[in-house]
C-alpha cells in the first residue's frame, strides 16, 4: 500500500505510524497541511505539494487538522472523487463538524447513554436553565480539546460567570450533568474493533482526567458492554479511528466524548497495544477491499 | 419582506431568533425548547442570516431534518464550511466553470509568493466577510505592503484571505436562482470610487437580459455550490467571457426587486410552499 499522512510529521503518533507502515513494507510519507498548495487553475483545482506528488498514493490518513478544517475537507473530497481511500471516509462523504454539540445530539438520536446535556443558543436561555439545574454542573467549550475550557461550576453565580465568558468569546458551549467520578475510560476504536481501554484518573484538585491536564493512565480490561458501547458510539459519529471516553457510575456507563483520530502517545505505552500497527493494518485492509460499500 | 409574504400566502409565519432556542439531550433523547411556542409547530423552516451563528445553525438544521421537517437551508448543513468563500470558489472551478486564478495562502510566505504569481493588479479578499467588506484591489507592490501592515495590525491570519487574479470586466452581474432555475438578472454599478459593486455598499442596480449563456452558467454555478436558491455573481468581460465569482446563499432581495419591479420575497415564499407540497406529496 502507498499511504500519505496529513498531519504534523514530527508528532509521536505520526512517527509511529510511519515506522509501522515501513515495517510492513508499505510506502509511506507524511506532510503537513501547510505544505499543500491550494489554488484554482485552468478552470479546475490545483492541490499540490513541493514535498510529494499528492496523487501518487492509494490511501490518505488525516490526522490533526483543527486549524485546517476546510482545507482538509476539500482535499479529502477531491482525493475521494479520484477513487482514493480516505480515512476517515466521512471527511469526504459526510460533512464533518468537530463539535461536541453535534456528537452529543448524534448519540442521543441513537439512544446511546450520555450525561444530560444542554446546548443553549442565547445567554438568557442558558441562565434560565442554570437556575433550575442541579449543582455542581459542567460547562465546556463545544470545540475544546484536551480538557481545555472545561469548567466545574459549584453554584449558579459561578456558572453565570462562565456563561458570560463563553458568550463574550462567541464560543459555543455545553452545559452537562456532572457524574461524580474521578476517572474515565478511554477506549481506542479502529474500524469495528475496540482495541483496549485505559483508565484515566484525574490529578488531585482537578475533576478532569485528560492526560494533557496531568491525568494518570493505567491499562484496564474492557468489559464486553464497554467495548460494544465504544464501537457503537464511534459508528454513530461516523468515525473509523476514534477515542471514546466512557464514565462509569454505579455500574452504568455513559459516553462522554467521541474524539476523531485521537492522540495515543499515552495510550500505546500504558496499554502495550500497538495502536500505530492497528491503524496501518486497518487502512491496508481497506485498500485491499477497495469496495466502498461499508462507508459511513 | 419574507415575513409579510409568508403571512399573505399561508396565513402564518414567524421569525425565530436562534438565540432563543435551547437544544439538549436528556434521558438519552434529544430535545428542543423555545420559550415563545412549540418550535416544531411549523411545516417549513427557511434559514436566513445565520452567518454570525453558523455552528449553532447547523445543529438546529440537522435537528429539524432529523424531525423530518422541510428545511430550506440551501444545503447549509451539507456544505457547512462554506462560511468561507474560497470553498465555493473551488466548487465552481471543480465544476469546470471559468473562475479567476485564485490562491489560498496559509502563511505570510505563501501570501507574498501568490501575490507575485497572480501579478498586478491583484484582488485580495477576506474569506468569510460578505457584502463587499474586506475586498481590496492592489495595483502595485506598495499597496500590497500597506495591506500586509494592516493585516498584521488587525491580528487577522493570512489564511483569512484569498488572492485572486484581477479580471478587467465590463459588467458585474448578479443572477437570482430559485429551485435550480435562473429567474432574473441584474448588473450592479459600483458607487463612484468604489471597486466592489455590492448593492449593500451603495452600488446601484439595473435589470439585465437573462441570455441563454448567462442562464446556463448561473444554473451550473448554483448547482455546483448546492444552492437551491441564491445569488450568483458573474463578471462579464469585453470579449463576452464570463467568470463565476461567488454564489451567495442568503442574498438580499431589495436590489433585484427594485430592478425588476417584482417582489422576490413573495417568489421565495412561493418556492417554499412548492417544496413543502412536493415533500408532503411524497409522504
Amino acid at each position: 500500500m502507498k499511504l500519505l499522512i496529513f498531519g504534523t510529521p514530527k508528532t509521536q503518533e505520526v512517527r509511529w505510524i510511519v515506522e509501522e507502515a515501513k515495517k510492513a513494507a508499505h510506502t509511506v510519507d507524511a506532510i503537513s497541511l501547510y505544505d499543500v498548495r491550494i489554488a484554482t487553475k485552468d478552470n479546475g483545482i490545483e492541490l499540490a505539494s513541493e514535498k510529494v506528488k499528492i496523487l501518487d498514493y492509494e490511501a490518505y490518513l488525516f490526522r490533526g487538522m483543527t486549524r485546517h478544517l476546510w482545507e482538509a475537507l476539500l482535499l479529502a473530497e477531491w482525493l475521494y472523487s479520484q477513487g482514493k481511500v480516505v480515512v476517515d471516509e466521512r471527511l469526504a462523504t459526510k460533512r464533518y463538524i468537530p463539535s461536541k454539540a453535534s456528537t452529543s445530539i448524534a448519540l442521543a438520536k441513537e439512544g446511546i447513554p450520555q450525561p444530560m446535556t444542554i446546548i443553549p443558543m442565547g445567554v438568557n436561555e442558558a441562565l434560565q436553565e442554570l437556575k433550575t439545574i442541579k449543582y455542581p454542573v459542567i460547562l465546556k467549550d463545544a470545540w475544546g480539546r484536551q480538557g481545555r475550557r472545561v469548567y466545574l461550576a459549584k453554584s449558579f453565580e459561578e456558572a453565570k460567570k462562565y456563561v458570560h465568558e463563553f458568550h463574550e468569546a462567541r464560543q459555543q458551549y455545553l452545559i452537562q450533568e456532572y457524574i461524580p467520578v474521578n476517572y474515565d475510560t478511554r477506549v481506542f476504536v479502529v474500524g469495528d474493533k475496540a482495541l483496549g481501554g485505559m483508565k484515566r484518573t484525574a490529578p488531585e484538585n482537578d475533576f478532569r482526567s485528560n492526560l494533557a491536564v496531568g491525568g494518570t493512565a493505567q491499562a484496564v480490561e474492557l468489559t464486553p458492554e464497554m467495548a460494544k458501547l465504544a464501537v457503537s458510539a464511534a459508528k454513530v459519529s461516523c468515525m473509523e479511528i476514534a477515542g471514546v471516553d466512557i464514565l462509569t457510575n454505579q455500574s452504568k456507563n455513559y459516553v462522554l466524548e467521541v474524539n476523531r483520530c485521537p492522540q495515543f502517545k499515552g495510550f500505546q505505552p500504558s496499554t502495550g497495544i500497538n495502536v500505530a500497527k492497528e491503524i496501518v493494518d486497518y487502512i491496508a485492509s481497506k485498500v485491499a477491499n477497495t469496495s466502498k460499500e461499508n462507508g459511513c | 419582506m419574507l415575513l409579510e409574504a409568508a403571512k399573505d400566502k399561508t396565513g402564518d409565519g414567524v421569525l425565530i431568533d436562534i438565540d432563543d432556542l435551547i437544544l439538549g439531550t436528556t434521558n438519552n433523547a434529544p430535545f428542543v425548547k423555545w420559550a415563545n411556542g412549540n418550535f416544531l409547530d411549523y411545516d417549513v423552516y427557511l434559514i436566513r442570516d445565520i452567518w454570525h451563528a453558523m455552528k449553532k445553525a447547523i445543529i438546529i438544521i440537522n435537528w429539524l431534518k432529523w424531525n423530518n421537517k422541510v428545511v430550506i437551508d440551501n444545503n447549509l448543513a451539507e456544505v457547512q464550511y462554506t462560511i468561507n468563500k474560497i470553498r465555493t470558489f473551488f466548487e465552481l472551478a471543480q465544476a469546470g466553470l471559468q473562475v479567476p486564478r485564485t490562491f489560498y495562502p496559509q502563511s505570510k510566505a505563501h501570501f507574498q509568493k501568490y501575490v507575485e504569481e497572480a501579478g498586478y493588479p491583484v484582488v485580495i479578499k477576506s474569506n468569510s466577510a460578505g457584502k463587499g467588506a474586506y475586498v481590496y484591489k492592489c495595483d502595485d507592490e506598495a499597496t500590497v505592503k500597506d495591506l500586509i501592515k494592516q493585516i498584521e495590525k488587525s491580528g487577522h491570519k493570512y489564511e483569512k484571505y484569498l488572492i485572486q487574479e484581477y479580471i478587467p470586466y465590463k459588467r458585474d452581474l448578479r443572477i437570482f436562482v430559485l429551485g435550480g432555475e435562473a429567474v432574473a438578472a441584474m448588473h450592479r454599478i459600483p458607487k463612484p470610487g468604489n471597486f466592489a459593486a455590492n448593492y449593500s455598499k451603495g452600488g446601484s442596480v439595473e435589470v439585465t437580459e437573462l441570455t441563454p449563456t448567462i442562464k446556463e452558467i448561473a444554473e451550473k454555478a448554483a448547482k455546483a455550490a448546492k444552492a437551491e436558491f441564491g445569488g450568483v455573481d458573474l463578471l462579464e468581460t469585453d470579449r463576452g467571457e464570463y467568470y463565476a465569482l461567488e454564489v451567495n446563499r442568503t442574498p438580499g432581495f431589495d436590489g433585484i426587486s427594485k430592478a425588476t419591479g417584482e417582489d422576490f420575497g413573495e417568489k421565495v415564499i412561493e418556492y417554499c410552499i412548492k417544496v413543502y407540497n412536493q415533500s408532503s406529496g411524497q409522504k
